[in-house]
C-alpha cells in the first residue's frame, strides 16, 4: 500500500487500511440476503452512523443508502427492500454501494460480472470507471479476457498459481495475454 | 415482503404505507402473539382465576428466571450458535454467590457481584472457545455446562448453602408497588436487550452474523469479537437469573436450573427466532417464555398429573414450529 507491503490477518484490518473486497459469489460471500438493501450498505460502516458512540443515527443511515443505492442506479423501490428480492445485477450493485458508502483507497472486484445480465454488466463497467476517476484503485479478478482487455490499465497474468507475466497500455491485447497465459513461466519476483 | 425484513431487522418506518391488519399479519411476531392469545383464553375458559392481576403477576414472576436466561440465548442464537450451559452457570453463581456471604464471609453484594462475574467469565470462556477456537457451540457450551455443574457441586459439596443476609429475599420475592421485583428485572432486561439489538451497530452485526457469517466477515466486521460477546451476555443473563433464584430460594443451591437451558431455548423458538440465526426479536422471546409459563401455569390450575403436562408441552412446541414452518 503506497508503495509498502502489507499482511493483514482479517479482513477488517483491510478495511481499516481502505481496501474493499467485491466477493466472487455475491450471495455466499458478499450480501446478507435476508437483510434489506440498507443494512446491507451500511454493514461495516456504522462507524459513521453512532450517536453518542453507541446509537445508531437511523436517518443518516438511511439517507446515505439512498444515495449510495442511487449513485449505482440498484433497481429497487426502497432501501427496505430485502436483497433477497433483487435481480442478479442488482444485488452486485448493492455491494458495489456498500463500498461507494465509504472512503476506500483500493477495491478489489473479484469476477464482479460473473452471472450478470449483459445490461447490468455494462452498468458495472461504468461503475467501475467512476471509481477510478474518483481516485479509487481496483483490482479486478477476472476470467473472461473481453473485460481484462477492455478495462484494465495494467494486466497481471496468472498461471499454475502465479504472475507469469506483467503487461501494460498497448501490450494489453488478447493474443499476447493468451500466449503468456498459455506458455508463461511464473517469475520469481522479489 | 419487506415489512417482514424491516421488523425483524429493526428497519425504518417510512415503508409504512401498508395497512395495519397487513403489517400485524406479515410481522414475526404474528405467530408467537397469536398463539398467547389462543393459550390464554383457552386458560380462562379453563379456569376462573386465570385472568386475575394477582394470577397474571404470578405468572410473570415465575417465567422471569427462564426469561432473562432466553434473552442472552436469543442473542446466541441470532447469531446461528447455542448456549447449552445457562442454567449450570446461573446454579454455579448463585451457589458461588451464597457460598462467598457465608463461607468467606464478604458482605451480600460482593458475593452477588462475583456471581454474576463468574457468570460472565464462564460466558467469555464460551465465546472464546467458539471464536477463536472454531469449535461447535453445542460442544463447547455442553462441556461448560459439565464443568459449571460439577463446579457448584464441589464447591457447596453438595448441599445447599442457606443462611443469608434477609435482603436478599428481596430479589426473588420482594415487590415495588404490585409488581414482583423479578419482573420489573426482567421487564429491564428486555428493554436493554431491545435496544442493543435494534438500536446499535453490534446489534446489526449479530444479526448479520446469524445471516451470513462469511459475508459480513468478508465485508469487514469483526466477527470475533461479535461472537464472544453474544456468549458473554448469556454468561450475564444467567447470573442475573442467578440473583432472582438465590433471592428466591434464600440459599445457594447447587442443583438448582437443571434444564432450564432447553426451557430457554424453547421460549427463543417459540418467539419466532430462526434456530439457524439471522431472523427472530428479542419481543418474540418474551412472548415465547410468557406462553411456556402461561401453559405450566395453566396446566396446574387444571390439576393435570405433571407428568403428563411434560408431554403436553413437548407436543405444543413441536406443533407451534410446524406452523411457523408452514408460514414462512
Amino acid at each position: 500500500m503506497n508503495g509498502v507491503a502489507i499482511r493483514f490477518k482479517d479482513p477488517s484490518e483491510a478495511l481499516a487500511a481502505g481496501i474493499g473486497l467485491l466477493p466472487e459469489s455475491r450471495k455466499e460471500q458478499g450480501l446478507i440476503t435476508s437483510f434489506t438493501i440498507l443494512h446491507n450498505v451500511s454493514l461495516n460502516n456504522y462507524g459513521k452512523y453512532l450517536l453518542g458512540h453507541f446509537f445508531i443515527n437511523r436517518r443518516r443511515e438511511f439517507q446515505d443508502a439512498r444515495t449510495a443505492m442511487q449513485q449505482v442506479r440498484v433497481k429497487a423501490p426502497s432501501p427496505n427492500t430485502r436483497v433477497d428480492n433483487l435481480s442478479g445485477g442488482n444485488q452486485q450493485k448493492v455491494v458495489i454501494a456498500r463500498w461507494i458508502n465509504h472512503t476506500m483507497k483500493v477495491l478489489i472486484f473479484d469476477e464482479p460480472t460473473r452471472g450478470i445480465d449483459v445490461g447490468a454488466k455494462a452498468e458495472i463497467y461504468q461503475l467501475m470507471r467512476e471509481f477510478t476517476a474518483r481516485g479509487y484503485s481496483i483490482i479486478m479478478i477476472s476470467s473472461e479476457l473481453p473485460e481484462v482487455i477492455g478495462m484494465s490499465d495494467r494486466v497481471c497474468v496468472f498461471r499454475a498459481g502465479g504472475i507469469v507475466a506483467t503487461v501494460e497500455g498497448e501490450a494489453i491485447n488478447s493474443a499476447q495475454i493468451m500466449i503468456h497465459a498459455t506458455t508463461g513461466r511464473i517469475q520469481h519476483v522479489t | 415482503m419487506s415489512h417482514d425484513a424491516d421488523a425483524m431487522t429493526g428497519g425504518q418506518a417510512e415503508a409504512s404505507s401498508t395497512p395495519l391488519w397487513k403489517s400485524i399479519i406479515h410481522s414475526p411476531l404474528a405467530l408467537p402473539r397469536a398463539g398467547l392469545i389462543v393459550v390464554s383464553i383457552l386458560m380462562g375458559l379453563a379456569s376462573d382465576n386465570f385472568f386475575s392481576v394477582s394470577n397474571i403477576l404470578n405468572v410473570l414472576r415465575q417465567v422471569s428466571i427462564v426469561a432473562i436466561l432466553a434473552v442472552g440465548m436469543t442473542f446466541v442464537i441470532l447469531t446461528g450458535g447455542i448456549d447449552l450451559s445457562v442454567g449450570a452457570v446461573m446454579a454455579l453463581a448463585g451457589t458461588m454467590a451464597a457460598g462467598l456471604m457465608i463461607n468467606s464471609g464478604m458482605p451480600g453484594y460482593v458475593g452477588l457481584l462475583a456471581g454474576v462475574g463468574i457468570a460472565v467469565g464462564l460466558g467469555l470462556f464460551n465465546g472464546l472457545l467458539v471464536a477463536w477456537g472454531r469449535m461447535p457451540a453445542i460442544i463447547v457450551t455442553l462441556a461448560t455446562m459439565g464443568i459449571a455443574r460439577g463446579a457448584g457441586l464441589i464447591y457447596s459439596g453438595g448441599y445447599p448453602i442457606s443462611g443469608l443476609p434477609s435482603w436478599i429475599s428481596w430479589f426473588g420475592v420482594g415487590r415495588i408497588g404490585m409488581i414482583p421485583v423479578p419482573v420489573i428485572a426482567m421487564v429491564i432486561v428486555y428493554a436493554l436487550a431491545w435496544v442493543l439489538l435494534e438500536r446499535t451497530a453490534f446489534g446489526r452485526h449479530v444479526y448479520a452474523i446469524g445471516g451470513n457469517e462469511t459475508a459480513a466477515r468478508l465485508s469487514g466486521v469483526k466477527t470475533n469479537r461479535i461472537k464472544i460477546a453474544v456468549y458473554a451476555i448469556s454468561g450475564l443473563t444467567a447470573g442475573l437469573a442467578a440473583i432472582v433464584l438465590t433471592g428466591r430460594l434464600m440459599s445457594g443451591q447447587p442443583n438448582a436450573g437443571v434444564g432450564f437451558e432447553l426451557d430457554a431455548i424453547a421460549a427463543v423458538v417459540l418467539g419466532g427466532t430462526a434456530i439457524a440465526g439471522g431472523r427472530g426479536l428479542v419481543l418474540g422471546t418474551l412472548i415465547g417464555a410468557i406462553l411456556l409459563g402461561i401453559l405450566n401455569n395453566g396446566l396446574n390450575l387444571m390439576g393435570i398429573n405433571p407428568y403428563l403436562q411434560d408431554i403436553i408441552r413437548g407436543f405444543i412446541i413441536l406443533l407451534a414450529i410446524y406452523i411457523a414452518r408452514e408460514w414462512r
